[in-house]
């Protein structure tokens, strides 16, 4: 009893400073792409739009969500909890400071990734259950687009767990105390931010919302908390995206100046801020350009790569610590 | 040597992918089959190759004759180049199946050899009973591969080893594995499947589907040693000879009659595995099976009859041919002289020799009712009367090659039945 | 008192009811997914996270998935086909899975694998062994694939085909052009 509680308690604290980090990357994000596009964004509620996020929130929740009516009762209901828990689930292996993970296991990185797969079943089981063609075709799209791309980033994780001799993340930051892994992967490193955002489906691979063809993808017949549910998810796998990829290519809390949780925070927003550019600067790809970029691009070249990794690896024996 | 096969295998591959020359793949296939099959026969470099990964020595004459099986079968008919490349990868999976020591070595080796089945059953997938009896027969072996690992499993949990050979054979373990193989090649009480996918699929498929299991599966139980549970070993074979005799009574389809031809073979086979001295018996028949079940189809090969009505005055149009076939059918039924009497002489032998005389009687009625189905094909073809409309046959076969070498040798195994081993 | 494995093993087998009493394919297919994650987490369980979590994360993540998709992309008529064998099938069901977890349940567990996982930890027992004395068995899954996918090629490419050489043709018309100006 005592290990559930400890275990819940540490994912509370965990996860509140979460939600608000997500509630103020929305507002960050129409910040930025408004000075992107010489306009001003949000800045009526109190003090330049600070409480901004906090309205937004009120009104979804307050919102009523409206069931459509030939919609399947309990996949619909499902969907957008089924998403919203594995993406704060995901926060369960992933370290912030030097021991500071809720579980610390060999296998973390696998465990990440395999929690970050069954996200698909969130988008599916909604868009399915929506009984709406728009919501299907949305929900195939995006579980295709994140099922191709689930391969090649487990073939970039091949390569990390390569370097860093384990699958344990903590294991793999103390590797990169001297030399970041950005450096050792420089090759891949474009692509490595491609699949980032092709996970977490963000321009330019945000096919699943192409209002264009569909009208808003799988989430089109959510109101309310439901698509609430859907967008904190959505956000939230950013966050946790960005914080896992500055703790697992940027060095995590190692830097030449200081060590710490601040510096994790640090490099996750650096790179919560390069999605949001790339937001602002860049065209989305054709579905069919996105299925080659993935399968014959990704894969094959950082396939390449782990052969190259690994005879590397071989040759000067491992990396000790 | 198996280094001829290798080199000539990955040559198939290459050429396959690069140049698309479909002759030449043809021919590198069947000659460097035959040639690994036969140079091997003298020389030890075969296996030198193989105990490299194996660390054991196989059944050698398994594996050469799974070579030289699967350079007849492409030397019978036309086909396409991917199913030719998919036939010699199937053999190595066959080989697996004889050599590994594991048992996870051989189930994938199973799987191998099954996956390349269900492909060439399917083949171009345009015809719709294709199709249906590919798909059934990846069900079938998708069971049996369950039943296997199933049997793996509890044998692992008692004995604590994955070696066959360390293993022993007792109590209610084996069950499932033996399962496994009998549905794969089809006797008894897994036999069921037989009838459908043989009618379904189509004449290229037949010619790996008759010979090629049969001939790797018999040999690797020879080699795993089984100790059979007596009841289990009694109803299936004499179930199997029992309808593979009976069900074959009535049949007019070709197909259904190869069938159940094969089921009550494959009984008779079984028959020899109790003891002793395997080599005599158990080899011996399934060699002489293989050589007769390889004429039979290089005399159909190039027929385009699917039923044995329609081959009534066959022996006036083609006298050489329905003569060979004659010797063929006499020594499937169990005539003296040809090898096939002396295959079934020694299986039923061996039934005596360990004590189970019901089950040469069996043995012998099975052989009296069965064989008259063998001399039904002969009476159509011979003393039935002429039909009006004439089939032409099939071109660009080579059946007539193969189903010569197969007569002589069945005249040469049955003549010189003492010097064999 | 219910223990661990009761509660995991009791959801994965009622879930597993579920997924052949569900009518509509879809539903099958999620309880199917409940099911296989109940046998991952009992892997995890008995110490081989490992094995677990690559089911989670292949057959869960990656085959399952595209289960889903055929099965929505089939719309499955809401046919009662085999309603009739359903009941059956349930028992038989349960009658093979007493009689082997019974027997399993029964006898000894065997400590070995676990043991020799605490010394050098569960990744590295299974990279040895795979990669080690179990090479052979890699080395024909990989050619098996390989026969997969020209299986593949030859059932999907249907009948002879023949190829077309573009550059040829566009010579060929080349000169054509040329001549016919001369």
């Amino acid at each position: 009893m005592k290990v559930i509680i400890e275990g819940v308690s540490k994912e509370i604290v965990m996860l509140i400073p979460m939600l608000i980090g997500v509630a103020y990357m929305t507002l960050g994000e129409r910040k930025v792409l408004g000075g992107m596009q010489r306009r001003r964004g949000p800045n009526k509620v109190w003090i330049e739009g600070v409480g901004q996020p906090i309205a937004d929130g009120i009104k979804l929740m307050i919102k009523e969500g409206v069931k459509p009516m030939r919609a399947e009762g309990v996949m619909y209901k499902a969907g957008p909890v089924v998403t919203w828990m594995l993406s704060m689930l995901g926060w369960s292996v992933v370290p912030i400071g030097e021991g500071e993970v809720i579980v610390d296991i060999e296998v973390g990185i696998i465990v990440w990734m395999s929690i970050g797969s069954l996200g698909v079943y969130g988008v599916i089981i909604g868009g399915w259950g929506s009984s709406s063609q728009y919501s299907i075709m949305g929900g195939l799209r995006s579980g295709a687009q994140m099922v191709s791309y689930e391969l090649g980033m487990g073939v970039m994780m091949i390569c990390i767990i390569i370097i860093g001799g384990s699958g344990n993340i903590s294991r793999i930051v103390e590797v990169q105390e001297g030399v970041w892994n950005i450096s050792i992967m420089m090759p891949v490193v474009v692509m490595y931010m491609g699949v980032i955002l092709a996970e977490t489906s963000r321009t330019p691979f945000d096919l699943p919302e192409a209002e264009a063809e569909l009208v808003a993808g799988y989430n089109v017949e959510y109101g309310g908390m439901g698509f609430g549910m859907y967008f904190l998810a959505e956000y939230g796998n950013i966050i946790l995206m960005s914080v896992v990829s500055s703790v697992i290519m940027m060095g995590g809390w190692n830097s030449k100046y200081m060590r710490g949780e601040l510096v994790v925070g640090i490099k996750s927003t650096i790179i919560v801020y390069v999605y949001i550019w790339i937001r602002g600067s860049w065209c989305r790809y054709r579905y069919d350009q996105l299925m080659r970029i993935g399968w014959k691009g990704v894969i094959v070249y950082v396939g390449g790569y782990v052969i190259v990794m690994g005879s590397i690896m071989w040759s000067i024996g491992g990396v000790s610590i | 040597m198996v280094s001829v096969y290798i080199i000539g295998m990955s040559l198939v591959e290459m050429i396959g992918v690069i140049r698309r020359k479909e002759q030449r793949i043809r021919e590198v296939t069947i000659y460097s089959m035959l040639m690994g099959g036969m140079i091997e026969k003298e020389s030890e470099e075969g296996m030198k190759v193989y105990r490299m990964i194996m660390e054991e020595e196989g059944s050698k004459r398994g594996v050469i004759g799974v070579m030289i099986i699967g350079g007849m079968i492409i030397m019978l008919g036309k086909r396409r180049r991917e199913e030719e490349i998919i036939i010699m990868q199937m053999s190595e999976g066959y080989k697996m199946m004889m050599i590994g020591n594991e048992w996870m070595i051989v189930y994938m080796g199973m799987e191998w050899q099954s996956m390349g089945m269900y492909s060439i059953g399917i083949g171009r997938g345009k015809s719709i009973k294709e199709r249906e009896a590919g798909i059934k027969y990846m069900i079938v072996s998708g069971i049996a591969g369950g039943m296997y690992l199933m049997g793996v499993v509890r044998n692992y949990k008692e004995t604590g080893s994955m070696k066959i050979i360390e293993s022993e054979w007792i109590g209610g373990r084996k069950g499932w594995i033996i399962g496994s193989v009998m549905m794969k090649i089809g006797v008894v009480p897994m036999h069921m499947w037989i009838r459908e996918i043989y009618e379904g699929i189509s004449k290229r498929s037949m010619e790996v589907y008759a010979v090629w299991p049969k001939w790797s599966i018999s040999n690797m139980l020879c080699r795993w040693e089984v100790e059979w549970g007596r009841w289990v070993w009694v109803i299936v074979v004499v179930g199997s000879i029992i309808v593979g005799s009976i069900g074959g009574y009535g049949e007019e389809s070709i197909r259904r009659w190869i069938g159940y031809s094969t089921i009550s073979q494959m009984g008779y086979m079984l028959m020899g595995m109790s003891m002793g001295n395997k080599e005599e018996s158990v080899e011996y028949y399934i060699s002489v099976y293989s050589i007769m079940m390889m004429g039979i189809l290089g005399w159909w090969s190039e027929k385009k009859e699917r039923r044995m009505k329609e081959l009534v005055g066959e022996g006036k149009r083609n006298s050489v041919k329905s003569g060979v076939m004659m010797v063929v059918m006499y020594s499937m039924m169990g005539m003296p002289v040809m090898s096939g009497f002396w295959s079934k002489y020694r299986v039923m032998m061996e039934s005596v020799r360990s004590g189970e005389y019901g089950m040469g009687i069996v043995g012998v009625i099975g052989g009296v009712i069965g064989g008259y189905y063998y001399v039904k094909m002969i009476e159509v073809m011979y003393f039935k009367e002429k039909r009006r409309e004439e089939r032409g046959e099939l071109e660009k076969r080579e059946g007539i090659g193969v189903m010569s070498i197969m007569v002589v040798l069945v005249m040469w195994m049955g003549i010189e039945e003492r010097n064999i081993i | 008192m219910l223990g661990v494995y009761e509660v995991i093993g009791g959801i994965g087998v009622i879930s597993g009811i579920g997924v052949i009493m569900k009518k509509k394919g879809v539903e099958s297919v999620v309880y199917m997914i409940i099911s296989f994650v109940n046998i991952a987490i009992w892997l995890m369980r008995i110490g081989v996270e490992y094995v677990g979590w690559i089911i989670m994360l292949v057959y869960i993540g990656a085959i399952a998935v595209l289960f889903m998709f055929v099965v929505m992309m089939l719309e499955i008529r809401e046919e009662e086909r085999g309603r009739e064998y359903k009941g059956m099938m349930v028992i038989v069901g349960m009658g093979v899975g007493v009689v082997i977890g019974g027997r399993v349940w029964m006898e000894e567990e065997g400590r070995e694998w676990i043991e020799r996982k605490e010394k050098i930890g569960n990744v590295m027992v299974i990279s040895k062994v795979m990669y080690g004395e179990k090479m052979i068995g890699i080395i024909e899954c990989g050619m098996m694939l390989m026969l997969g996918m020209i299986a593949v090629i030859m059932m999907v490419e249907g009948g002879e085909r023949k190829k077309e050489e573009v550059r040829e043709q566009e010579l060929r018309r080349w000169e054509e052009v040329i001549r016919r100006k001369e």
